[in-house]
């Protein structure tokens, strides 16, 4: 079983370590450095990887069972780079890019977890085969999305979301579609706990076409 | 208030960009103590998420007798075989140097994060990160905002 883990900051982290720990070959995918602004939450660097490639970086903290690639997934990329994986989880800072990973892992039969994290709150999407997509609810990326370096985030809350990510992403990895076509939502930490939803299939969604 | 060096602004830029933390909430934090209630898995995790956030100093009281059998993240493939204590305290104390680590037990009134209920040894990483993240995000805010924890 191998993953491709898209990010390697504060959602990837913690994802592609907990896969692993769960038994699945983990490739990580980043084309970012590690940064000082990056260790209030990305518990898996220390300052011995200032400006080293993180996935790499990640790579290398996690051992045997990871690979890390310098390189951010795309449309032209997505083939070689998760060709080989069997589950895809996202933990990236950008809309487009969970949007892409979401429409790759549909149209391949891929299961899928695309987690998200800025300020007190945060989700994490799972799909999977037939199940409510990733644009079933979402539709199309915004073009304003604020990103942690705009509007801030918890430390600690990448921690709780990646960790979440990461239980249903090997949820699905064992084949339990229970969770599949759901979203785990934690909408401020400050006035509540997370809640759990069922999405249902959007009708004229691309998926059902 | 406290003055911030180059280095802490970058640091916790992202702290001090969120309404509530702010650069006071961040001072408060870097003033701040606590325990962490166990030395398993999932208070690793937390105590990780304490030191990074500048959580000024952190105890980590749990059992320590054990030696580390087979060392999981955040203690590294060297550690097995040595003692808890000084796997864990060399796993935590490098990572931030705004924040004093100690590996023991706390001053009482300081304000305890816990997790003893989920603190197995073998408990998976996916959950020790989504309880301990879980547990030290509430309680960061709370230390951030004053109101103890």
């Amino acid at each position: 079983m191998r993953a491709c883990v898209v990010g390697a900051g504060g959602l990837g982290g913690p994802m592609a370590i907990a896969l692993a720990d769960g038994g699945v070959e983990v490739t990580v995918l980043d084309g970012d450095v590690v940064e000082l602004s990056n260790l209030h939450r990305q518990v898996h660097f220390t300052m011995a990887d200032l400006g080293a490639p993180k996935a790499t970086a990640l790579a290398g903290r996690i051992g045997a069972r990871a690979r890390g690639l310098v390189e951010r997934f795309t449309a032209d990329r997505a083939d070689a780079l998760a060709g080989d994986a069997d589950l895809l989880v996202d933990g990236s800072d950008d809309p487009a890019t969970k949007f892409l990973v979401a429409d790759w892992a549909r149209a391949r039969g891929r299961p899928y977890a695309i987690a998200a994290a800025l300020r007190y709150g945060g989700n994490v999407f799972t799909g999977a085969g037939d199940a409510a997509c990733y644009r079933c609810l979402f539709e199309e990326p915004p073009d304003d999305a604020p990103t942690c370096g705009d509007a801030g985030v918890l430390g600690p809350l990448v921690g709780w979301i990646g960790g979440v990510a990461a239980e249903r992403a090997l949820r699905l990895a064992a084949g339990d579609a229970t969770v599949a076509g759901r979203i785990w939502v934690l909408d401020d930490l400050r006035r509540g706990g997370p809640r759990e939803l069922a999405i249902t299939r959007r009708p004229g969604c691309r998926c059902g076409s | 208030m406290t003055a911030f060096t180059g280095d802490q602004v970058r640091r916790y830029s992202r702290h001090v960009l969120l309404p509530d933390v702010g650069g006071t909430g961040q001072a408060r934090l870097l003033r701040a103590s606590a325990v962490v209630d166990g030395s398993g898995t999932t208070g690793r995790i937390a105590a990780l998420f304490l030191v990074a956030a500048g959580v000024g100093t952190v105890f980590v009281d749990g059992p320590l007798e054990a030696t580390v059998r087979a060392a999981r993240f955040p203690l590294g493939p060297g550690d097995t075989g040595r003692g808890l204590a000084e796997a864990l305290a060399g796993a935590l104390g490098g990572l931030n140097p705004d924040v004093r680590v100690v590996i023991g037990p706390a001053p009482a009134g300081t304000p305890r994060v816990r997790v003893d209920a989920d603190d197995a040894d073998d408990l998976p990483l996916a959950q020790a990160f989504a309880r301990g993240g879980a547990a030290t995000s509430a309680f960061v805010h709370r230390l951030a905002v004053g109101e103890g924890a």
